[in-house]
């Protein structure tokens, strides 16, 4: 039932065979059908037509070549179409009883086709030598048509016949047959790939027999059969046998698929992979630089350029003139209307070969870009107000000197602040409540006063003030009374050494004309013992600067100038003076001595030396990198020294580290005039010309280490800048956090 | 701008003008202890509704509010003074001085609760009473009933009655700038006694006479090495102490009389003249009962706490309390800046410091748990150089600065001081506040200016 189309095929050319006369091609079906219908459960081999089977079909319809035209190939296509369709196994319904009646119809009209040729489906060719092609029902012979048409008769025939393209030969009748009009359509049909049958409907819808919802009562409920649940003998057999084949050795598992050998092929371009690259080569490869790129064109390459890029004719001189190598264009920016007037380009291989130059020279070689924060360059410092205590805004003027403060300095217990000025007088202050306690006068008239120091012994209440060419011990007689009088008898129970009464005596008067060694002179009485003059210490020149010993029993004086005496050094008990170098080199601007060991510290123009006083010897020569010192200060460690000069550094020097700055802070905009370190908290200040007081933290650690900390905190402003001169002099308080500073205003600060 | 809720109450009492007044908003049914109080005089007190008022009021806007609802209670016809009277408002305990919402939102409050402001009658304005004028630097002035002693650079010591007439003047006992001056009350019939501490490391003891109008320097109290720097006297006038610079701290008796068993040694001065030899008696020698040392530094005020117990400031950064019965430092606290003046008050039991950071900070000498400093009050411009409590009000303080200025404070405001005393032309040096009435100055320019304080606490008075 299925697949009855296909059964027709086969029959009709069983018919062909078997029938020589002129039967029509599909007379044949219904009975062969019904053929089929009795036949039942026909296995499909019989159904299918072989591929040989199809092409016997073709090729006996390939003998009737007189006969060419579209219907024949339609048919030809037909057949090899059917035959690809059985084997695709398509399943198509057809109505067999319409069929058989329109063929019964067929049959009806003409009798001729009654003769049935019963040979079967044989190759015709075997009757090619007999008169007959076949037998009837009867067993009669059928008698071949005469035919005897030429190539003439066929070409008249091809030419003359309206229904040549639709006659075909039929081999088993070994006549010609014309297709009527239905068997055209059918043929059109089944090459249009459609039903045969124009009615019917493909596409009807479909009821399913089974529906897909499960129903409440299903159609089949039959349990499982008991045989589902046993395992099945005749597997256990066959698996058996299996088991048995590969234990014996029988079966024996496939052998593994050879791959195919690659197929290898000659690289023409290929280096030698034997040979191993070059570094350069390596490197090369590694870092392709690519050529540097054109520049892009812009207006004034342009051959309509806008006006403003159209060089004036200076322009052009000025071009002209150039040297092709400054020229910022090689070429005259010009102005055409139009494109194509535009004439060739002169200089075109000239660029061209430049080009190829640049490439050809172009520097290879990678600049390596540093990308690094500039931020992370700055060292880590802590906040200034992590650092507290410092003085951070001014707390007390001291008002009241007419003249430029060149120095001030405060006794050891912070009470007193002593000041000296321009106009020779010494004021002693009250440092809480800015009270001028004591005018000291009677110095040198009109001469500045250059310095004046504490003596830093506690027991004893003296000032070091250095006026023009003299240093006088002055006793302000301020504080512990008891001290003050101490002091006063201390002196006068003093003893000057006897100089000039003896041989000895003349000696030394020799060496001091060699080396001047000043003389002390003890003030008795009068004006100037009322005021507080206890000492007097004549030198040859004039006296720039005091230091005291941290004992408090040596000082030292400066006398700066050309010469061998520059430093002279004091015994306050002996009330000796000695001149420590023999020769000095340069001059000299201030002198220190080191807090604890018996070390002086004489700064030069450009230079700290460094003495061991009890060895006498040089130790060290510090180089500040500046050109003119001003002023030194050190640790109360005795390991650090600072190094203000007059080109507005300070620098921070760390002696067990190096002869060089180890810190250089350069925050002044003028020259630095004076520096100190705080005796208690870590502190460093700086004064300078441009008026400011600039207070750092600069915090020594005990571990060795470690490198000072050192962290600007504070610039102090309030002074004013006067003829040039800003702050003078500056020094911390001893106990408390404070600063004082004095300066060309006159004025002395105190800020906290 | 959002509104807020405030209620107002009072604490204050109807006594005089001057009383304080407070005013009270109480959202809860819990009642404020001071509310009963309230409920029998309160002449200022206002109705207990809650009122709605904008953020952005200020104590002048709140006062209007106050005078509005007084008028309505019709409280303030009875007495034509009150309607000049004006108030202040504290908030969450400080006084509103910016905008309510300014205020609530420094305090962190919140703005949806109720607020309860307090309102009292503010403080009077200080007026300049008197000025005394003086040949040089005053360092210390201390005010009695009837007298001002004063204590100058130029090493005298000086009594001026209450008029500004000059008593009497003596500039033989010190030698050196005479650094403070303390009153010591005997009620031992006219004659009056103080005491002045000096550079030149002694204190006397001096005995003034009013009908004779003399002073006489009884005891000459020796002992300190450097400058004496602040004296105080307890209460009962039977001892005092004095700090220096020398960092002890040394306690006296302050009997006039010589004292059986210690060694009063009399002092006798050969004045060197040429014509003759004078001797003069320059009285006896004290010698301290005890020496408290332990600062670093110089000591620069001290106070009593009570009978038995000191505490003393230092340029060292520290407030020490002793024990003088033991002589033992009872308590350290360290702050971070050198102290210029320390003063103690009984009433609010805080002790006051002058500091050179431009700060007033008010410490709790009992205590050393949480925050040492209790508060600081911050408006000056230079070093504090002397802090006085007032002896009416525990939230009432005066200080003096080296920027020129006299400040009044309420330390319920410690960023802005209720007045500003601006009489001083130059440092001022010391101020004081031992009589109630009146506030005293003086300092650089040579001057002493004494100020009315009207505004005394009444109510601790009537206490």
């Amino acid at each position: 039932m299925k697949v009855l189309k296909k059964r027709s095929i086969s029959d009709l050319k069983s018919d062909n065979a078997s029938s020589k006369d002129e039967v029509d091609l599909f007379h044949t079906k219904p009975i062969d059908s019904e053929d089929d219908d009795e036949d039942g459960n026909t296995s499909e081999s019989d159904i299918l037509l072989s591929d040989d089977e199809v092409g016997e079909v073709e090729s006996e319809y390939e003998t009737s070549e007189d006969e060419e035209g579209s219907v024949r190939e339609e048919i030809d296509k037909l057949i090899t179409l059917e035959g690809g369709d059985i084997s695709k196994k398509q399943q198509l319904t057809i109505k067999q009883p319409e069929l058989s009646k329109i063929y019964t119809d067929d049959a009806d009209t003409s009798d001729e086709e009654d003769l049935r040729n019963t040979v079967g489906n044989i190759p015709m060719e075997w009757y090619d030598d007999f008169p007959h092609i076949g037998y009837d029902l009867d067993g009669k012979t059928i008698m071949k048509p005469i035919r005897n048409q030429d190539e003439l008769d066929k070409f008249l025939n091809k030419m003359e016949n309206p229904d040549f393209w639709k006659t075909i030969y039929d081999k088993s009748t070994a006549q010609d047959h014309v297709l009527t009009p239905e068997e055209l359509e059918l043929v059109n049909r089944l090459k249009s790939g459609k039903f045969y049958d124009g009615k019917m409907d493909p596409y009807e819808p479909y009821i399913d027999f089974f529906t897909n919802e499960k129903m409440i009562h299903p159609v089949n409920n039959i349990p499982e059969h008991k045989r589902s649940f046993i395992p099945s003998v005749l597997e256990k057999r066959k698996v058996g046998k299996l088991v048995h084949a590969i234990k014996m050795g029988i079966l024996k598992p496939r052998k593994p698929k050879v791959p195919d050998e690659e197929v290898k092929f000659y690289d023409l371009w290929s280096d030698n992979k034997d040979d191993p690259k070059t570094h350069s080569e390596l490197a090369r490869q590694k870092m392709h630089i690519p050529a540097p790129k054109l520049t892009l064109p812009g207006h004034e390459h342009s051959y309509n350029p806008p006006p403003e890029y159209l060089p004036t004719k200076d322009e052009i001189e000025e071009w002209k003139q150039e040297e092709p190598e400054d020229r910022k264009l090689n070429f005259v920016p010009k102005k055409f209307n139009c494109l194509r007037k535009v004439p060739q380009y002169s200089n075109y291989v000239q660029e061209r070969f430049s080009r190829c130059l640049d490439l050809y020279l172009c520097p290879r070689q990678r600049k390596m870009k540093v990308n690094i924060d500039p931020e992370d360059l700055i060292p880590k410092l802590p906040k200034p107000s992590d650092l507290r205590p410092f003085p951070t805004f001014q707390a007390i003027c001291y008002r009241g000197h007419q003249a430029i403060v060149r120095s001030i300095s405060v006794d050891h217990t912070g009470q007193w602040l002593a000041s000296g000025d321009d106009n020779g007088i010494v004021r002693i202050w009250e440092v809480a409540t800015a009270r001028c306690v004591k005018e000291i006068t009677g110095f040198i008239a009109e001469s500045p006063i250059k310095c004046l120091s504490w003596c830093p012994n506690p027991s004893v209440s003296l000032l070091a003030v250095a006026v023009s060419k003299t240093v006088v011990m002055v006793n302000p007689s301020v504080g512990d009374r008891l001290i003050y009088q101490a002091t006063d008898n201390f002196i006068q129970s003093l003893e000057l050494p006897e100089m000039n009464t003896d041989k000895e005596g003349e000696e030394d008067m020799k060496q001091t004309k060699r080396s001047p060694v000043s003389p002390w002179t003890k003030v008795q009485s009068g004006v100037q013992y009322q005021d507080g003059h206890r000492l007097l210490i004549e030198h040859t020149k004039e006296v720039s600067k005091v230091a005291w010993h941290g004992k408090g029993d040596y000082f030292a004086s400066t006398l700066p100038g050309n010469g061998n005496a520059q430093v002279l050094l004091h015994q306050l008990t002996k009330l000796r003076s000695q001149n420590p170098f023999s020769k000095c080199k340069g001059a000299v601007q201030c002198v220190l001595f080191h807090p604890s060991r018996p070390f002086l510290f004489v700064a030069t123009q450009r230079y700290v030396r460094v003495y061991n006083l009890v060895k006498q010897e040089l130790i060290k020569k510090l180089m500040t990198n500046a050109k003119w010192i001003s002023s030194l200060a050190i640790h109360p460690e005795g390991d650090n020294l600072i190094v203000g000069s007059y080109d507005c550094r300070l620098s921070w020097f760390d002696m067990d580290l190096s002869t060089k700055p180890f810190h250089t802070l350069t925050y002044h905009k003028k020259a630095v005039r004076a520096c100190c370190f705080h005796r208690k908290y870590p502190l460093f200040a700086s004064g300078g010309d441009d008026g400011n007081v600039i207070v750092s933290h600069g915090m020594v650690y005990s571990d060795l280490m470690q490198n000072p900390l050192i962290v600007p905190v504070k610039v102090l402003k309030g002074h004013r800048v006067e003829r040039n001169l800003g702050v003078l002099d500056c020094c911390f308080h001893p106990n408390q956090p404070w600063i004082f500073s004095s300066a060309a205003d006159n004025t002395i600060r105190l800020f906290t | 701008m959002s509104h807020l809720q405030v209620k107002f109450h009072t604490k204050q009492q109807s006594f005089r003008v001057s009383t304080n007044l407070s005013f009270f908003f109480n959202k809860t049914n819990t009642p404020y202890s001071a509310q009963k109080k309230l409920n029998f005089l309160s002449r200022y007190k206002v109705g207990e509704s809650p009122f709605s008022v904008l953020g952005s009021v200020l104590s002048s806007d709140l006062n209007e509010v106050i005078h509005k609802l007084l008028e309505e209670e019709e409280r303030l016809d009875e007495d034509s003074d009150k309607s000049q009277v004006e108030f202040d408002f504290l908030v969450a305990g400080e006084l509103l001085r910016s905008t309510l919402l300014e205020h609530i939102h420094d305090k962190g409050l919140s703005v949806e609760s109720v607020l309860l402001v307090e309102y009292f009658e503010k403080e009077n304005a200080p007026e300049l009473e008197l000025c005394l004028d003086h040949k040089d630097w005053m360092s210390g002035v201390q005010l009695d009933e009837d007298f001002i002693l004063a204590g100058s650079y130029d090493c005298s010591v000086t009594v001026w009655d209450r008029k500004g007439d000059e008593l009497v003047s003596s500039s033989v006992g010190h030698s050196e700038p005479v650094k403070d001056v303390a009153w010591i009350k005997h009620s031992k019939g006219d004659e009056k006694y103080f005491l002045s501490g000096s550079q030149d490391q002694n204190i006397i003891l001096w005995k003034y006479e009013p009908s004779l109008l003399k002073v006489k320097c009884l005891f000459r109290c020796k002992g300190h090495s450097k400058s004496v720097e602040c004296l105080s006297v307890n209460r009962s006038g039977t001892k005092f102490v004095s700090g220096s610079w020398d960092c002890s701290i040394k306690l006296w008796t302050t009997s006039p009389d010589l004292e059986p068993g210690t060694k009063e040694v009399e002092e006798v001065e050969k004045l060197s003249s040429r014509k003759r030899q004078k001797v003069e008696k320059k009285g006896y020698h004290r010698t301290p009962k005890m020496t408290l040392c332990g600062h670093t530094e110089a000591v620069s005020g001290v106070s009593w706490l009570s009978e038995h117990e000191i505490c003393s400031g230092s340029w060292d950064h520290t407030i020490r309390t002793w024990d003088l019965r033991t002589g033992e430092e009872v308590s350290c606290l360290r702050g971070s800046k050198a102290i210029t003046s320390l003063d103690y008050s009984n009433l609010s039991r805080m002790v006051a410091t002058g500091n050179v950071d431009r700060h007033i900070r008010l410490w709790d000498p009992r205590s050393e748990e949480g925050a040492v400093v209790k508060s600081s009050l911050t408006s000056h411009q230079g070093w504090v150089t002397s802090v006085r409590w007032s002896p009416l009000s525990p939230h009432l303080l005066v200080s003096g600065s080296l920027d020129n200025v006299v400040k009044t404070w309420d330390t319920r405001s410690p960023k802005t001081p209720l007045y500003d005393l601006t009489s001083h032309t130059d440092k001022v040096m010391c101020v004081d506040w031992s009589q109630s009435e009146t506030i005293a100055s003086g300092g650089a320019d040579n001057k002493i200016f004494l100020f009315s304080s009207n505004s005394g606490n009444i109510e601790q008075k009537l206490e």
